[in-house]
C-alpha cells in the first residue's frame, strides 16, 4: 500500500497532472464528454504500464466531471453530461454578475464532494460494496422514481408544462432495442434508429445546440456592470464551508450512495442530490435562479458519484457507470484482473486507484484555481470566436457514439425541438431528467416483475423500496400542494 | 484488373519493399469494425491484432479499428453489411451475430458475410454463489425439475441461447431474470436475486471465493478447474463459448479473404497477442476455410432450432 | 378569436402538435405490441402509459391555452431571429455536406467555420476575414489530425 501511494505521488503524479488537466480540458468543451475521450484515449494506454494507465484514465475521469461545470456555469452549455444540473442554477448566478462566484462554488464543491467520497472509498469499499449489490431491481425502480418526483418540484409555477415536458422526455428514450427484451421498438423498420436516440446526441442538441442557437441571435458579449473584481476572480470562501455545512455532506452522501449502486452514475447522482435538496429547503423557490444550494448540490455529487463508483469497480470487479465500464476494460487489457479479489491478489493496484483519486482530486483543485481566473473571462468575450468551434466538437462528439453521421442528424434535430421548447416556455429540465431515467426505471420494474414472478408487492414490503417510495410520495405531494397555493393566492391578489 | 498490369503492380511492389505475397491488396488500410465499445472482450483481441499486424508487418496497409457500438452490435454488423465487398471493411463478432438474428430481430443472417477466420474461444462455466445448497449440476437438474430456478442472463444474447439448449436437454424450464453481461450476472449472485449463471473464465479465479463451478459449458475441462466436469460428460450436449471470428461482406474475392486469414492468423501467433489472451482466459481456436463455413452452418442451425424456447415459451 | 388565440403562441402550438404526435405514436405502438410470453409487462407497457400520459397532459395544455389571454409581453429571450434562423441553416448544410459526403470533412469544416464566424460578427474588414479564414482552416484540419489519427474516428 506505502509502495503504491508513493508511486503514485512520485513517478505516477505526471500522468494524475496529464489526466485531469486533459480531463478537464475535455470536460469543459461542450460536445466532447467525458466518456466519449476517456473511451477514444483507451487504445493509447495500451503502450503504457498498467498502474499508470489506470492513473491516467481515472485522472481524466475526475478531470471530466469537474470541468463540465465551466461551461455549464459560463455559458450555460453542460460541458458534460454530468453538468446538466450546474446549468440550473451556476448560469443565472454568473449572469447576475457574478461568475467568479458561481465557479468557486461549483470548484469547492467539486473538491468536497470528492473528497468525502474518497474518504468513504477509502475506508468503506469492502462492506459498501456488499451492501450495494443487494440493491435489487426495484430498490434500484423506488430510487429513480424519487428522482423522477424532482420533475414536480422543478416545474413549479408551470406543473404541466414541466410534466408535458418529461412525458416527451420519457417518450424519446423508448426508441431501440427494449433494455429488458432485447426486442426492437418505435424503430418503424428504419434501422438506423436501432440503437435509440442516444444520450449524447440528444443533450448535445437539447441543451448545448439550442443554447448555441439562442447566442447566435445575440452573440455580443454580456457588458460588465457589476464590481469586475468580484466577477473575475474566483472567490472561494471558506465560511461557504460552514454555511452549507448540510447541504454539503447531504449531496455528498447522496452522490457517492448512487455512485456505488452497480449502473448508476454521477448524472443521476447529481439529479437525485438537486432534488433532495429542493426538497428540504426552506427556500425552494430560489432554486433554478441562481441558488447557491443548487450549485453546491449539482456538483458536489456528481463528483462523489464519480468517485464512488469507483467503489464496485476495485471492491467487485462491476462497473458502475460507462466509464468505469472502460476502466474494468484497460485493467483486464493490462491483465490486472479486476473482481473480488483484486484487494487480495493485486493490492498494489487497488490503493493505486485509491491514491489517484486523492491526488487528482487535489490536482482539480489546484488547476482549477489556477486556470478559472482565466476561464471567468469567457463571460465576457465575444461568442463569435466560441460557437463556432462548439458546433464541430458537437459533431465530432455526436458522431463518435457509434462512428456514423447519423447521431449528428439526431442531434440537429433536438437542437430545433430545444429550441423550440424556449421559445414556447417549456422548460427542457424535465425533458432531460425523464429522458435519463426512463429507461433505468423501466428496466428496473419489468426486471423485478420477472423476479418477483409478477407481483408488484415486495415495492411495499422491501424496507428500502417503501421508504424511497414514501419519500417520492411525499415531495410530489407538496409540489402539487404549493401548486395549488400558488394558484389561490395568484386568485387572490 | 488486366494481366499485364497486375504483373507490373506486383513486380512494383515486390520490388519496393519486402511485401507479402498478396501484394496488390491491400492498397489501403483496412477497417476493422468492432461492434462494440472499448474495453470489452471484442475490442481488446482486435486492438492486440491491429498491434501485431503494425508491429510484424503483416499487411502491407495498416489495420484500423474502428469502434461501432450500438444495438447488441447490429450498429456496427450492418455498417460491414452494406460496405463494399473489397476487403477493405471488415468485421470482428461472436455469437452476438447469430442470436439477433436467429431472435428475428435483425433481417441478415450469417450467411450475408464470408467467413475469414476464427480466432478464439472462450467458454463458460455453470456457476452458483457459494452459500447456495446446490453442490453438483444435479443438485442444479433437480432444483430446475421442481420449477424453482432462476438464472440471470441478457435476454436473446449469445449465452440465452445455450441456457435454452440446457432446458431442452434437462428437459424442464426456469426464469431467466434479465440482468446484463457477466459482471452484473455476478452482481445479481452475489445480491442473491438469482440461483445461477453462466460465467466467463475469468470468473473462475475472480469469484473463487464468491462461487462455486457446477460445469464446465465447454469441450474440455479447465485446467483451473480439474474437478468439474463439462456438461457433455454429465450427458448433456451443450456448449456455450463465445467464439471470436473475423468477417467480410458477401461477395468479397476469395484471394482477399485468404491474405486477410493469412495476416490476422499471423498475428494470432505472435508472442503478444498469445499472453494478450492467455490474459483473459481465452484459448486460440483458429478455423478457416470450409471446415470453419460448415461449423458455423451447424451451430447457426442449432441456434434457429431452439428459437422457440428463447423468444419467450419459457414459462409453459 | 381563432387568430388571437394564435398570435404570440406560435413556438407554444408547434411544440403541442410535435407532442401529440409522439404521444400518439407511443400509444399506437404500445396498443399494437404483442404481450411478452415470458414477462409481466412486456415492451409495450411502457410506450402505452406513456403515450397516453402525454395526450392527457396535452389536452390539459391546449385547454390552459385557449382559456388564458395571450401573453404578448413575453415573447421568449430576444435576439435577431433571422441569425438564429441563418445559424440554424448554416449547420444544417454543414451536417448534411458531411452525411452525404460532399465534401472532405477539412474542406466542410473550415467552410462552415469561416461562414459562421462571419455570420455572427458581421465583419467587414478584410485583413480580420482573412484572419477568421486562417483559423477555420487550421482548426479544421487539427481537429481532423487528432481524431482520425490519435483517437481512430471515422471522420
Amino acid at each position: 500500500m506505502v509502495e503504491a501511494f508513493q508511486h503514485v505521488f512520485t513517478n505516477g503524479l505526471l500522468w494524475v497532472l496529464i489526466g485531469t488537466a486533459s480531463g478537464i480540458f475535455i470536460g469543459s468543451i461542450p460536445g466532447l464528454s467525458g466518456a466519449m475521450i476517456i473511451s477514444l484515449a483507451l487504445p493509447m494506454t495500451y503502450f503504457m504500464d498498467g498502474p499508470d494507465a489506470l492513473l491516467l484514465l481515472v485522472s481524466m475521469y475526475i478531470g471530466a466531471t469537474t470541468g463540465g461545470l465551466i461551461s455549464a456555469t459560463l455559458m450555460r452549455m453542460p460541458g458534460t453530461e454530468s453538468a446538466i444540473m450546474t446549468t440550473l442554477d451556476g448560469y443565472p448566478m454568473a449572469a447576475r454578475g457574478e461568475p467568479g462566484r458561481a465557479l468557486g462554488l461549483g470548484i469547492l464543491a467539486s473538491f468536497v464532494g470528492g473528497t468525502l467520497a474518497w474518504i468513504v472509498l477509502a475506508l468503506l469499499s469492502p462492506p459498501l460494496s456488499k451492501i450495494a449489490v443487494r440493491f435489487g431491481p426495484y430498490e434500484i425502480f423506488a430510487m429513480t422514481v424519487v428522482a423522477l418526483s424532482l420533475i414536480a418540484a422543478v416545474s413549479r409555477g408551470s406543473l404541466v408544462s414541466g410534466l408535458l415536458s418529461a412525458a416527451f422526455g420519457a417518450l424519446v428514450s423508448l426508441p431501440g432495442v427494449d433494455p429488458v427484451s432485447g426486442e426492437l421498438r418505435m424503430t418503424f423498420g428504419w434501422h438506423a434508429l436501432d440503437n435509440g436516440l442516444t444520450l449524447l446526441p440528444v443533450i448535445l442538441g437539447a441543451l448545448v445546440l439550442s443554447q448555441l442557437l439562442e447566442d447566435s441571435g445575440d452573440p455580443t458579449p454580456i457588458t460588465r456592470d457589476r464590481t469586475p473584481s468580484r466577477a473575475g476572480g474566483v472567490s472561494i470562501r471558506g465560511r461557504d464551508l460552514l454555511a452549507y455545512a448540510w447541504s454539503f455532506v447531504r449531496s455528498g452522501l447522496t452522490g457517492t450512495w448512487i455512485g456505488i449502486l452497480p449502473g448508476v452514475g454521477g448524472t443521476t447522482a447529481s439529479i437525485a442530490a438537486y432534488s433532495l435538496e429542493k426538497a428540504v429547503s426552506k427556500h425552494p423557490e430560489r432554486f433554478g435562479e441562481g441558488a447557491e444550494e443548487g450549485i453546491i448540490a449539482a456538483e458536489t455529487a456528481n463528483n462523489a458519484g464519480t468517485v464512488g463508483s469507483l467503489v464496485p469497480l476495485i471492491t467487485l470487479g462491476i462497473p458502475g457507470s460507462v466509464i468505469t465500464a472502460v476502466l474494468l476494460g484497460a485493467m483486464v487489457i493490462h491483465n490486472l484482473n479486476p473482481g473480488p479479489l483484486l484487494f487480495a491478489h493485486n493490492p498494489e493496484i487497488a490503493y493505486t486507484v485509491i491514491g489517484g483519486a486523492l491526488a487528482s482530486n487535489v490536482a482539480m483543485l489546484v488547476i482549477m484555481l489556477l486556470a478559472t481566473p482565466l476561464l471567468a473571462r469567457l463571460m465576457y468575450v465575444n461568442k463569435a470566436w466560441l460557437l463556432p468551434p462548439i458546433v464541430v466538437f458537437c459533431v465530432i462528439g455526436a458522431f463518435s457514439v457509434s462512428n456514423r453521421y447519423f447521431d449528428v442528424g439526431v442531434m440537429v434535430a433536438f437542437a430545433a425541438i430545444g429550441f423550440l421548447m424556449n421559445r414556447a416556455r417549456i422548460p427542457t429540465g424535465p425533458f432531460i431528467i425523464a429522458y435519463v431515467l426512463t429507461p433505468m426505471a423501466e428496466e428496473s420494474l419489468r426486471s423485478g416483475l420477472v423476479l418477483y414472478g409478477g407481483s408488484f408487492l415486495p415495492l411495499l414490503t422491501r424496507p428500502a423500496p417503501a421508504l424511497f417510495l414514501g419519500i417520492a410520495a411525499v415531495s410530489v405531494g407538496a409540489a402539487l400542494w404549493g401548486e395549488v397555493r400558488s394558484r389561490r393566492q395568484g386568485q387572490l391578489s | 484488373m488486366r494481366p499485364i498490369t497486375r504483373i507490373l503492380t506486383t513486380a512494383a511492389l515486390l520490388a519496393a519493399a519486402s511485401a507479402p505475397a498478396y501484394a496488390d491488396f491491400p492498397e489501403k488500410p483496412v477497417r476493422l469494425i468492432v461492434p462494440f465499445g472499448a474495453g470489452g472482450g471484442t475490442d481488446s483481441l482486435a486492438r492486440a491484432v491491429q498491434a501485431a499486424i503494425d508491429k510484424h508487418d503483416l499487411l502491407s496497409q495498416p489495420l484500423v479499428v474502428v469502434n461501432a457500438d450500438g444495438a447488441a452490435g447490429t450498429i456496427g454488423t450492418r455498417q460491414a453489411l452494406t460496405a463494399e465487398p473489397d476487403g477493405y471493411t471488415i468485421l470482428q463478432i461472436h455469437q452476438e451475430m447469430f442470436s439477433v438474428s436467429a431472435a428475428g430481430r435483425v433481417d441478415y443472417t450469417p450467411a450475408d458475410f464470408e467467413p475469414i477466420l476464427q480466432a478464439t474461444s472462450s467458454c463458460t462455466f455453470v456457476a452458483v454463489p457459494k452459500e447456495s445448497d446446490m453442490q453438483t449440476f444435479d443438485d442444479l437438474v433437480a432444483r430446475a425439475k421442481e420449477g424453482n430456478l432462476k438464472q440471470a442472463d441478457a435476454i436473446a444474447s449469445a449465452t440465452h441461447f445455450p441456457s435454452a439448449q440446457l432446458m431442452e436437454a434437462i428437459g424442464a424450464r426456469w426464469t431467466i431474470v434479465p440482468t446484463g453481461g457477466t459482471s452484473a450476472r455476478f452482481a445479481s449472485l452475489e445480491g442473491g436475486f438469482s440461483d445461477f449463471a453462466l460465467l466467463s473464465t475469468p470468473w473462475v479465479e475472480r469469484g473463487s471465493e464468491d462461487l462455486r463451478a457446477l460445469a464446465i459449458a465447454g469441450p474440455d475441462r479447465f485446467e483451473t478447474l480439474p474437478d468439474v466436469p463439462t456438461l457433455h460428460e454429465l450427458g448433456y450436449d451443450v456448449e456455450a463459448c463465445l467464439l471470436r471470428r473475423y468477417w467480410a461482406p458477401e461477395g468479397t474475392p476469395e484471394d482477399v479473404v485468404a491474405t486477410l486469414a493469412d495476416a490476422i492468423e499471423a498475428a494470432l501467433n505472435t508472442e503478444e497477442v498469445q499472453e494478450q489472451i492467455d490474459a483473459s482466459g481465452e484459448t486460440l481456436a483458429i478455423l478457416r476455410g470450409d471446415e470453419l463455413q460448415q461449423k458455423i452452418d451447424e451451430e447457426y442451425q442449432s441456434f434457429v432450432d431452439i428459437a422457440d424456447v428463447v423468444r419467450g415459451t419459457s414459462q409453459d | 378569436m381563432l387568430r388571437s388565440t394564435i398570435r404570440g403562441r406560435e413556438a407554444e402550438l408547434a411544440f403541442l402538435l410535435l407532442v401529440v404526435g409522439a404521444g400518439a405514436m407511443g400509444l399506437y405502438i404500445g396498443l399494437t405490441t404483442p404481450a411478452s410470453q415470458w414477462e409481466p409487462l412486456g415492451a409495450g407497457a411502457f410506450p402505452t402509459v406513456l403515450g397516453g400520459l402525454t395526450l392527457g397532459l396535452a389536452l390539459v395544455k391546449a385547454a390552459g391555452l385557449l382559456a388564458a389571454p395571450a401573453d404578448e409581453s413575453g415573447k421568449g429571450p430576444g435576439g435577431a431571429l433571422w441569425r438564429i434562423a441563418a445559424a440554424f441553416g448554416l449547420i444544417v448544410l454543414y451536417v448534411a455536406a458531411l452525411v452525404f459526403q460532399l465534401f472532405h470533412f477539412v474542406v466542410a469544416t473550415g467552410f462552415f467555420c469561416f461562414a459562421f464566424f462571419a455570420l455572427l460578427a458581421l465583419e467587414k474588414r478584410p485583413m480580420r476575414l482573412i484572419g477568421m479564414a486562417v483559423v477555420s482552416v487550421l482548426l479544421a484540419i487539427a481537429v481532423f489530425g487528432i481524431f482520425t489519427r490519435f483517437f481512430f474516428l471515422n471522420l
